[in-house]
């Protein structure tokens, strides 16, 4: 299993490990109520490392990317932040990218353990291009400041306080180091990603904590926030989405553009979107109790889906996501989940991501 | 008894005529034609066609009814075998690549898949 470089800090901080797609990381620091609060009210910092993460560069980089991808790249300003997807050519999800173009680079965010795949994808696909693929998963770490205060937080190292605004990326000094910070928001929650050099994460973490003392800034596990992400129904890779899945039936039709042409798997996307084919929609429901992942959703004795991710709620229920078949995803409908113990279910509404 | 042929790329008499007219009304008789693969387009890969006046150290070069094909090492792959037509049937005029290597084509008949 991968460790975290910072995993003796975290140890020391109380935290409390959990496994997720082979990487040991942070589920909590002892107070998971608490570090819902603050993501909620004020700013907390997640250590998101275990994510995959690759600087593109190359005069070719961004029209080749755009190429490939299910969002509109080319045109994109310096300092500025798009999502896309990397689909086949049957339009089925490779993965989901954060692209953040910076001055000379192009940072992309991806899913864990999804690297060498992007790589040898892209790399397939690239023939005469000038561009470079460098994999920094290994030798940066990904911090991510989320919560209302996150932008006051950053704030403090730009002079004047400028806030970043969402869907842009910059460089900042933090001390001797500069380092990219990325501002994505997760919808109305504010979400800015810090990458740093491995050797110079311990100090930028407490640079950020210090900068975050007035700003109730506090660690927080991964529980925290995929309590958010289900609550705002954002799908990630390995629970909602792969290489079986198309954007669409995920949500996602904020991370295509209709209108930019081919890309690979483009006529099949535009296909089920034109119409309508999608025979399954992922929803919010809300369940009474705690339920596997992959636990089957009934509606009067039929199979009408399969819970993806499930964490708990604030009022003792769970939150959940979960693909439903289109004729039963309506919101407000009663369901129930499980083939042995029957949990209540009820489905809040459906995941969608907009741009 | 059967003979195995090496795979190449072909370019039709028809094609050729055309890629000739092409490059003079263009200025750049005498050129050849640089065809290529490209990643994107809804099946995966493009085809590509232009002008070059010389190829590169280590493209195939192909000679066919007074038109040279330049073709890089790795667009080759999955062009081998593939002929150059040109059609101006009622369906729309343009090139045409015949490939073997394509298993599906896109609705548009530039991109396809291996």
């Amino acid at each position: 299993m991968v460790t975290s470089s910072l995993e003796s800090i975290y140890k020391a901080d109380g935290a409390v490990f959990t496994d997720r797609s082979g990487h040991k990381i942070v589920g909590h620091f002892g107070n998971f109520h608490k570090e819902i609060e603050v993501l909620q009210s004020n700013a907390g910092l997640l250590d998101m490392s275990y994510c995959d993460r690759l600087n593109v560069t190359g005069d070719d980089a961004l029209d080749l990317l755009n190429r490939l991808s299910t969002n509109q790249l080319e045109g994109m300003d310096i300092g500025s932040v798009r999502w896309t997807i990397l689909t086949t050519p049957k339009g089925r999800i490779i993965d989901v990218l954060r692209v953040a173009r910076m001055e000379d680079y192009l940072s992309v965010g991806a899913s864990p353990e999804r690297i060498q795949n992007i790589m040898e994808w892209i790399d397939f696909y690239t023939f005469g291009e000038d561009v470079q693929l460098v994999d920094v998963s290994q030798n940066t770490v990904e911090f991510s400041l989320i919560g209302p205060n996150a932008p006051l937080v950053l704030g403090k190292f730009v002079t004047g306080g400028k806030v970043l605004p969402n869907d842009t990326c910059d460089s900042v000094q933090i001390g001797d180091t500069s380092i990219a910070v990325i501002r994505s928001d997760m919808k109305d929650y504010p979400r800015i990603n810090v990458i740093c050099q491995s050797n110079v994460a311990i100090d930028i973490r407490q640079s950020l904590f210090e900068a975050g003392k007035d700003f109730h800034l506090m660690a927080v596990g991964f529980q925290a926030e995929d309590f958010l992400r289900i609550t705002l129904g954002i799908p990630i890779y390995g629970f909602e989405l792969d290489d079986k899945v198309d954007p669409l039936t995920a949500g996602l039709l904020g991370y295509v553009n209709f209108e930019k042409g081919c890309y690979v798997g483009q006529e099949v996307v535009t296909r089920l979107n034109t119409y309508q084919k999608i025979k399954k929609k992922l929803m919010m429901i809300q369940l009474r109790d705690e339920v596997n992942l992959g636990a089957e959703i009934y509606s009067d004795n039929t199979l009408i889906g399969e819970i993806t991710s499930v964490a708990p709620g604030e009022q003792g229920q769970w939150n959940s996501l979960a693909y439903v078949k289109k004729t039963y995803a309506i919101p407000g409908l009663v369901c129930t989940v499980g083939s042995e113990s029957l949990v209540e279910a009820r489905i809040v509404a459906e995941c969608s991501i907009k741009v | 008894m059967t003979t195995t042929q090496p795979l190449t790329i072909h370019i039709t008499e028809k094609a050729a005529l055309h890629v000739k007219e092409y490059a003079s009304a263009e200025s750049k008789p005498g050129y050849g034609l640089r065809v290529g693969v490209k990643g994107g387009g809804c099946s995966g890969l493009t085809y590509t066609l232009s002008l070059e006046l010389q190829p590169q150290e280590t493209d195939k070069i192909i000679d066919e009814h007074d038109v040279r094909l330049f073709v890089d090492k790795k667009g080759y792959i999955f062009l081998a075998g593939t002929t150059l037509d040109y059609s101006d049937g009622l369906n729309g005029k343009g090139f045409v690549f015949n490939n073997p290597n394509a298993k599906t084509t896109c609705g548009c008949g530039t991109s396809f898949s291996v």
